[in-house]
């Protein structure tokens, strides 16, 4: 199965510590007046502040927030714990993947002894008062593994959740990476993750590996005996109803074209590649997808077959699935998180500045004359950035909602390689942000900027890009230099959301401005 | 002096308004549904210091506010930011009327309101109903009551 960042729920349960006393008296902990002080009231009372609670979590629940039934930690003031009421808080404390608790005087150690037994992170609300800070400060003092949050402001409640979704999300990416040669790094994107063990240590990220010559093979429909890298092995081959997929899903991207300056026949490779990558992927439960470029390209079998991986990134990525070119991993994480705190559609690519020269923009992959010429023109050219790629799509700028597009070939010869080409010069003015982990996933390098114009709408090959200007081109150079080459964007401000998600995941934020 | 001899003739004729309601109510034979719904209104609207025959509204959480603007001489927003000011224990004094309010009812009428359901009360009718329905299994109510 496929889980999409998405699908993807934070559970949070509520946990409800309550006491109640059994008798009338007064003294340093309890004093009232009247019925306040009789049998009952506090059953009366607890009931209120339960429902207050609950509404209040409820307000501060966004998508994917799912809010479970609460547990109850009920004692009187004859200071009774029964194991029973543990019993009955273990499972669903175990399905939760955080605690918020309610909790007022002589009630603090219910909750320390929650986050002892079941090691879920735990927060504190503003409806607790003082003892935010007792149980916060008294948990972080007994082990530094206990995670706890003292919230006084409702929002930060709400700002957490989202982070922790985000972190879950994270958490649970499974990616599928077709491999040729090493299984760490690609010919071309040694920037990539170092270590996937270090990154399934710190992250949780789990990658899951495909050879690519038996996945070449799984293109075309099962020959008796095997394939020819499996002999005598069952293998997820193309069937018919794959082939009506490709088919169906090539003469919907002809259809909808602006232009298509590509034949059937010469888009429906990429889509049949298409289709079998996502097979392979629901087979082996990931979320992700990356490829090498190089390393497959020189085993000629894309050219015999005639295809490019670059659709199959374009519709992943479109419909909220991470998907990056040239066996980067990292992108692919780094897109993921991305999705995770914005809920839209990424864009990926080589990423550098259009530095000014001895009074001119330079050129760099991708650009032309006309273009450099059209920026110098601009009255604010000094912090220029670009990111280019072909794997552009429909809903960049609108998640649910299909842009105009292009259809146009990569390879130049023989006309193969399907691409969608976007239109960026439309989004001029729209803010963006961007980042990439580092190598080591020590670090996510956070970048932000305002659209400048697109280039290569009307290009083939790999000549899609977008332009767009940075508060300080140096800065978020040097900033870069932490991470990599392939950064990947969304659009809007999202460089809060990331900063947070990369200090819930333990890495640290190297924000560009 | 004149406004805190005004305020203590409310809460004596207030208190006296509330128990003669509740006198009827238990004076009632056969006590119907609609009958005491309307006496129990009367009671609480008497509790909480207002006048059953003025336009009030309708949300049980907007009347308790409304009945400490009154008590407290702030108006009903100053209530709210009051209220931020809990007690150690977490109850702000909204709370704090409507469970003794609940007390009150709970000890006149001999029944025993439940807790989640009293604190999702939103109106008066909320409250009659949950009250009317502990009273047909309450020994205290057996033959008195009529739908």
């Amino acid at each position: 199965m496929i889980q999409k960042a998405a699908d993807v729920k934070l559970k949070v349960l509520p946990v409800l510590a309550t006491a109640e006393h059994l008798y009338y008296y007064e003294g340093p902990c309890r004093f009232g007046f009247g019925e306040a002080l009789q049998p009952g009231y506090d059953r009366l009372a607890n009931a209120q502040k339960v429902e207050q609670f609950l509404t209040k979590v409820k307000e501060c629940c966004s998508e994917g927030i799912e809010l479970m039934e609460p547990v109850y930690l009920e004692r009187t003031d004859d200071w009774d714990n029964h194991e029973a009421m543990w019993e009955k808080a273990a499972g669903p404390a175990r399905e939760c993947d955080f605690a918020v608790c309610m909790q007022g005087i002589a009630c603090d150690d219910l909750i320390m002894e929650f986050a002892e037994r079941f090691k879920k992170p735990i927060a504190t609300t503003p409806i607790s008062g003082f003892s935010g800070t007792i149980t916060v400060a008294t948990m972080k003092a007994r082990s530094a593994e206990y995670e706890a949050y003292g919230f006084y402001k409702w929002e930060d409640l709400a700002r957490t959740m989202k982070t922790l979704r985000a972190r879950k999300v994270i958490q649970t990416t499974r990616i599928l990476c077709i491999t040729r040669f090493g299984s760490t790094t690609s010919y071309s994107s040694v920037d990539s993750f170092n270590s996937y063990e270090a990154i399934t240590s710190k992250l949780g990220v789990r990658f899951r590996f495909l050879n690519l010559h038996e996945f070449f093979d799984q293109l075309s429909p099962a020959v008796e005996g095997g394939n020819p890298t499996t002999p005598g092995r069952k293998t997820p081959d193309l069937t018919d109803e794959d082939l009506k997929a490709a088919e169906a899903i090539t003469d919907e991207l002809i259809a909808g074209a602006e232009e298509c300056a590509m034949a059937r026949e010469k888009i429906l490779p990429s889509a049949i590649a298409y289709v079998m990558i996502r097979k392979n992927m629901d087979l082996k439960d990931c979320c992700g997808f990356t490829m090498p470029c190089p390393d497959a390209c020189s085993t000629r079998r894309l050219n015999e077959i005639g295809f490019t991986a670059c659709l199959t990134h374009s519709l992943n990525m479109e419909q909220g699935i991470p998907s990056a070119c040239e066996y980067d991993v990292d992108a692919v994480l780094s897109q993921q998180a991305l999705i995770a705190v914005s809920g839209k559609r990424p864009y990926m690519g080589n990423t550098c500045p259009i530095p000014m020269e001895n009074g001119h923009l330079s050129a760099r992959f991708g650009t032309t004359p006309e273009q450099l010429a059209k920026l110098e023109a601009l009255a604010d050219n000094e912090n220029l950035y670009m990111m280019q790629h072909s794997v552009a799509h429909r809903r960049i700028a609108d998640p649910d909602k299909n842009a105009k597009y292009a259809v146009r070939n990569f390879a130049y010869d023989q006309g193969f390689g399907a691409t969608i080409r976007y239109d960026f010069d439309a989004d001029a003015g729209q803010k963006m942000t961007f980042c990439r982990f580092s190598p080591d996933g020590s670090k996510l390098f956070i970048g932000s900027g305002e659209i400048v114009m697109g280039g290569g709408y009307e290009g083939y090959n790999c000549s899609q890009l977008v332009y767009f200007k940075v508060k300080d081109q140096a800065k978020t150079w040097k900033a870069q230099c932490l991470a990599g080459n392939h950064c990947t964007l969304v659009y809007g401000d999202y460089v809060r959301e990331l900063t947070d998600l990369a200090e819930s995941l333990g890495v640290e934020p190297v924000v560009a401005d | 002096m004149a406004d805190t001899e005004q305020i203590k003739q409310l809460i004596v004729s207030s208190k006296r308004l509330a128990a003669a309601d509740m006198a009827e109510i238990k004076a009632a034979l056969p006590l119907t549904k609609a009958f005491f719904a309307d006496k129990l209104r009367c009671y609480v609207l008497h509790k909480y210091m207002l006048d059953p025959d003025m336009e009030l509204p309708e949300n049980f959480s907007e009347l308790t506010d409304l009945s400490l603007s009154r008590s407290m001489r702030i108006s009903p927003e100053l209530v709210k930011e009051f209220d931020l000011a809990k007690s150690c224990d977490g109850a702000s004094s909204a709370m704090a009327k409507k469970v003794l309010l609940f007390m009150a009812i709970q000890r006149e009428l001999g029944i025993e309101l439940p807790a989640i359901e009293s604190a999702r009360i939103t109106s008066l009718a909320d409250l009659a109903e949950l009250a009317w329905n502990e009273m047909l299994t309450a020994s205290a109510w057996e033959g008195k009551l009529k739908a």
